[in-house]
């Protein structure tokens, strides 16, 4: 029996924690405090070191799930928590500014761990914000030589985000 | 510095001057930093070169995970963690609910001092602002 590990990534707001408390066995290990700068306006609280929860399949084996906080400041935290990972899911949220540069900015911080273990990619929020499309997601990975899955998400529900762990369990190490 | 949580020129230049005198109080403190408490830099003084930024977002994680691990443990309100390293101390204090104190101290610094000296710069600034 091994634990497998996975991290969650994303933009600021877009839903990781959620995303995490949704299909952990527990009550997932948060660490949120209050916003004070632009982002307040979009939510009370955001993560600044990691939020952590757990899963077991059928076999008994266990997933620890880590969610990283989405504002580059915290990257220190980025590098901490993908050591020993075996794959990386990228949240994005279709309501922002621009979320294909959103996108880019995720693929570059973690470009060696996504060569190394692989990523899945679930769009947020794309029922009231459908553009860009999934298209348009796939060809600015296609750019980059990468071919990963391109989920449209709500992270609200559990289903859609054992899709996004069954996929990215599919094109990962693990068998 | 700049952060969106307000702080007006007065307020900064009164943070400011008392980090300036918990520096120069001959206590081994030679940085202290006043961050918000999720992680943007507020006001510095120091004596070395320190990346106020990278500083100001490790210490906010570093207490929300002090909180955490309290929470887990059926304790609450983590209120300061201590680093002790080789060759120096580093102290993380809640200040109110939206700040921190972030105290840089040599390893010959008395530990008891240290502390008291930030809770009590803590309280003056809680007591000041009514935070």
């Amino acid at each position: 029996m091994s634990d497998l590990k996975f991290i969650f990534t994303g933009t600021p707001g877009v839903g990781k924690t959620t995303a995490i408390s949704m299909i952990s066995e527990f009550d997932p290990v948060v660490t949120d405090v209050l916003t004070t700068d632009e982002l307040s306006e979009q939510k009370e609280q955001t993560t600044v070191a990691m939020d952590f929860g757990e899963i077991t399949l059928e076999d008994d084996e266990k997933i620890r799930l880590y969610g990283t906080p989405g504002q580059r400041r915290f990257k220190f935290m980025w590098e901490i928590l993908i050591d020993g990972g075996l794959g990386l899911v990228i949240l994005i949220d279709n309501s922002r500014e621009n979320p294909l540069e959103d996108l880019d900015i995720y693929l570059d911080n973690f470009k060696d761990f996504i060569l190394d273990a692989g990523a899945v990619v679930g769009v947020t929020r794309m029922q009231t914000h459908p553009s860009p499309d999934l298209d348009q997601y796939y060809a600015c990975l296609e750019k980059r030589g990468l071919d990963l899955p391109v989920l449209d998400i709500d992270v609200r529900d559990k289903d859609d985000v054992i899709m996004l762990l069954d996929a990215l369990m599919a094109i990962s190490d693990y068998d | 510095m700049s952060s969106r949580l307000k702080i007006s020129d007065e307020a900064a230049q009164y943070l400011e001057s008392q980090l300036k005198e918990l520096i120069s109080d001959g206590n081994g403190i030679y940085a202290a930093l006043i961050i918000s408490i999720d992680g943007h830099p507020l006001v510095k003084q120091s004596q070395d070169d320190i990346h106020e930024s990278k500083l100001a977002a490790m210490m906010s994680s570093l207490l929300a995970l002090g909180e955490s691990i309290a929470r887990e443990s059926g304790q609450e309100l983590c209120q300061y963690v201590i680093v002790d390293n080789s060759d120096g101390f580093l102290v993380d204090l809640r200040v109110g609910e939206r700040m921190l104190l972030t105290v840089l101290a040599r390893k010959d610094t008395n530990l008891g001092m240290l502390l008291s000296a930030c809770k009590n710069l803590a309280e003056t600034i809680i007591q000041r602002f009514k935070l």
